[in-house]
């Protein structure tokens, strides 16, 4: 019965990872992982990505009518009690969504090394197809070394 | 000023009351020949800005006046004609011209819809949670804003959007603007439940709070 230890630690610590999101620019999510996550949505997966995919686009458009500053406007992250929303939009339409502990640091750059992995696995591959589930092992094997290794894990 | 805005949403989503950080705006103005190097469009019936930032006009400005004739909507009277803005700016006769451009503002109407747009983000924000038990969105970031958001328990969410770079001071600031709600607009006897809040006294109370902790924050920082 180790469960309720290694909860307590991560909540002592308040370091984790919980899940990964990534959506290609007509709303498709390509890949998705979870690690440590403790309650499902309630709905099928593909619900799941179109309710999170729509919450992305209204958060964006939110954030940039609610703001009257010039330049670039780019939503970073939100966060609730339990968990910390972390988002990154590439100028190409790519998004990506990573959860985790509010308490969590360091999470930006592993979103942009998350980055580096899918052009150099995906998009540098001409055999895949960028607009459909990524179905490529090394992609998700890096992922998966990429986050594991990190300090909030 | 650190503080930008400040929404008070019921709990069905819709605004009961709003403060906003008044920034007075002269705007950019210019003498453009013909053709017109900036890409303008019709956005929600205003003439707006959506490519070519330049000499301090940037994307989402809009055209408020043009030769010193201000601008209704996308239409302007020039000698007695009505003209589209987009028609007489696509007409080499009238150039040279002057334009005005003045940044971009929340009209009421539009705070309306970013607090309903605010309460729907909330709800999704929770059900999303891969934890149990998660609460809405409590603090939103972006390059450009920091809001934080605290609902209370009877389901009145307070909304405080300020600079980027905000401080932990805000939670407090929140639980206080909770309490001259409770003071202000409920023990109003002329206040009905979920309405909008007009009353002189809490607008004071409001105004004197943010001051105060912009003065505050002034000196810790």
């Amino acid at each position: 019965c180790l469960r309720p230890v290694s909860t307590l630690f991560s909540k002592l610590f308040s370091m984790t990872i919980f899940n990964f999101y990534l959506f290609n620019r007509d709303g498709c999510c390509i890949s998705y992982k979870e690690w440590k996550r403790e309650k499902q949505a309630g709905m099928s997966k593909d619900e799941e990505f179109k309710l999170m995919h729509g919450m992305l686009i209204s958060l964006r458009s939110f954030a940039s009518k609610l703001s009257t500053k010039n330049g670039q406007q780019q939503v970073k992250s939100y966060e609730t009690s339990q968990y910390k929303m972390n988002y990154l939009e590439t100028p190409t339409g790519l998004k990506m969504v990573l959860n985790t502990d509010p308490g969590a640091t360091g999470i930006p750059e592993l979103m942009r090394l998350i980055y580096q992995v899918y052009v150099d696995t995906v998009v540098k591959n001409p055999l895949v197809d960028c607009s459909a589930e990524i179905t490529s092992e090394l992609f998700q094997s890096r992922l998966n070394e990429l986050v594991e290794k990190h300090h909030s894990f | 000023m650190s503080i930008y805005q400040v929404f008070v949403i019921n709990r069905a989503g819709s605004l009961i009351y709003d403060w906003d950080g008044k920034e007075d705006s002269v705007g950019v103005e210019k003498t453009f020949s013909y053709p017109l190097d900036i890409v303008l469009d019709v956005l929600d019936q205003k003439v707006t800005v959506v490519f070519g930032e330049r000499d301090g006009i940037f994307l989402r400005y809009t055209v408020c006046a043009i030769n010193g004739i201000s601008v209704q909507g996308s239409q302007v009277v020039i000698n007695g004609r009505e003209w589209s803005v987009m028609d007489y700016l696509s007409d080499e006769a009238n150039f040279p011209v002057i334009v005005r451009f003045m940044p971009p503002t929340i009209s009421t109407n539009e705070k309306i819809i970013l607090s309903s747009t605010f309460h729907s983000l909330f709800t999704i924000a929770a059900q999303l949670s891969p934890i149990p038990r998660s609460s809405g969105i409590e603090v939103l970031t972006t390059t450009q804003f920091k809001l934080h958001c605290f609902q209370s328990t009877s389901g009145v969410k307070f909304v405080v959007v300020g600079v980027a770079g905000m401080s932990g001071a805000v939670e407090g600031l929140l639980r206080r603007i909770y309490e001259l709600y409770a003071d202000y607009a409920l023990k109003n006897p002329f206040y009905s439940m979920d309405m909008p809040i007009r009353c002189q006294r809490f607008d004071d109370a409001i105004k004197n709070l943010i001051e105060k902790h912009d003065k505050h924050n002034m000196v810790t920082v």
